[in-house]
């Protein structure tokens, strides 16, 4: 399988709404306003209802349920409103699409439950930025979407071997493939030109030890990966826990005596998470 | 059980005192190493231990369906790093998480 060619038809995927990308415009425009932003997502009536459950869900704590899309967005501030935006726009994209031997609702299941799992673990470490660790746990796997949806048959052939325990799964879609998750999900947000800050954790959750590189927001991930795949809360794939790495489990500044709540957390938040994302 | 024979990723059953009575650790934590080195440094000799809460009530426990779920969260870490603390508490949750719901 030759990797340059998979990345070539990654325009075969579906691209980002255009609403996507002038929501996140009017948020980096230097006198954009959230005023402007709200007009937008009350533009698209789906979108609003979406965003508003999100909001209202556990990953933003809000004291009390909030029916207005403006008084969400001025409570969850600019750089949660763009990652909400993004997180349903994406989950919108990608639902029907068939991926083989892993459901699109599984996939994301993990996605958002490592999501949660790093958000939690970077507000109890300190190290990380919650918001940021967030994001970059909901979308570390993307990189597996384009090898299902345009591979599909090297990469159950993978997915054969990885059940068999051959190997962990990132291993043997670069022996199958040529290529692995990680790689071509920093090549896919690139392409989609998402922000610069979420292709590390992308590219280096399997690898935080790239120390130059590693971001607290990679090590969180790293950790949020494992615990969730141990938890078998959705998966992308990976059916077997992974190595953890010592400097990452250090840098995230989690204490092991933490690890219950955190586990108790990370189940009952997903719960909450998963139904408001994924309702019709 | 003795402190020696204390491994990372069992559960206290009693809560751990000083000689003044202050509580040093909490019933229900999984010690870690760094816990134990510390109940060490304490001179703590002994701590109770949750038993393998899966053999808690062996009258409604059906002894291969235990070992079953034990040998499948087994596998399910086989390719990961058991040797590290944080690795193992995480097994030590699974199994309990996995037995509580069996």
């Amino acid at each position: 399988m030759d990797a340059d060619r998979l990345i070539e038809r990654l325009g075969e995927l579906p691209s980002l709404p255009a609403v996507y990308h002038r929501v996140r415009e009017a948020i980096e425009t230097p006198d954009g306003s959230l005023e402007t932003v709200a007009g937008l997502i009350e533009s698209d009536p789906s979108m609003s209802t979406r965003v508003l459950r999100v909001a209202n869900s556990p990953l933003y704590g809000l004291a009390t349920e909030v029916d207005d899309i403006r008084r969400a967005l001025t409570l969850i501030g600019t750089t949660a409103t763009h990652h909400l935006v993004l997180s349903t726009t994406l989950l919108t994209v990608f639902r029907d699409l068939p991926l083989g031997a892993v459901s699109m609702r599984s996939f994301w299941e993990h996605g958002l439950a490592c999501g949660v799992a790093a958000r939690l673990i970077a507000r109890q470490g300190g190290q990380a930025n919650p918001e940021h660790a967030y994001l970059a746990g909901l979308l570390h796997d993307i990189g597996r979407l384009p090898l299902y949806i345009l591979e599909p048959l090297d990469m159950s052939s993978a997915l054969q071997a990885h059940r068999e325990r051959q190997g962990h799964l990132h291993d043997l879609e670069q022996q199958y493939l040529g290529i692995d998750h990680t790689e071509l999900g920093a090549i896919l947000l690139a392409h989609w030109q998402l922000p610069e800050v979420f292709r590390s954790a992308v590219s280096d959750h399997h690898a935080p030890w790239r120390a130059s590189r590693s971001s607290p927001e990679t090590a969180v991930v790293h950790v949020a990966d494992l615990i969730v795949n141990s938890l078998r809360l959705g998966t992308s794939g990976t059916r077997w826990v992974p190595v953890l790495d010592d400097g990452a489990w250090h840098l995230t500044g989690l204490d092991i005596e933490r690890l219950p709540t955190i586990l108790e957390a990370t189940i009952t938040a997903t719960r909450d998470v998963i139904s408001a994302f994924m309702e019709a | 059980m003795r402190l020696a024979e204390i491994q990372p990723g069992m559960r206290l059953a009693k809560d751990v005192h000083d000689p003044h009575g202050q509580i040093l650790i909490r019933a229900g934590v999984v010690l870690g190493e760094r816990q134990i080195r510390a109940l060490r440094s304490w001179g703590v000799v002994e701590v109770g231990i949750v038993q393998d809460e899966d053999t808690a009530d062996p009258a409604v426990r059906d002894p291969k369906a235990i070992d079953e779920i034990r040998r499948s969260i087994d596998i399910q870490f086989s390719l990961s790093n058991r040797e590290h603390p944080m690795i193992q508490a995480l097994h030590a949750l699974c199994l309990n998480r996995a037995l509580d719901r069996s």
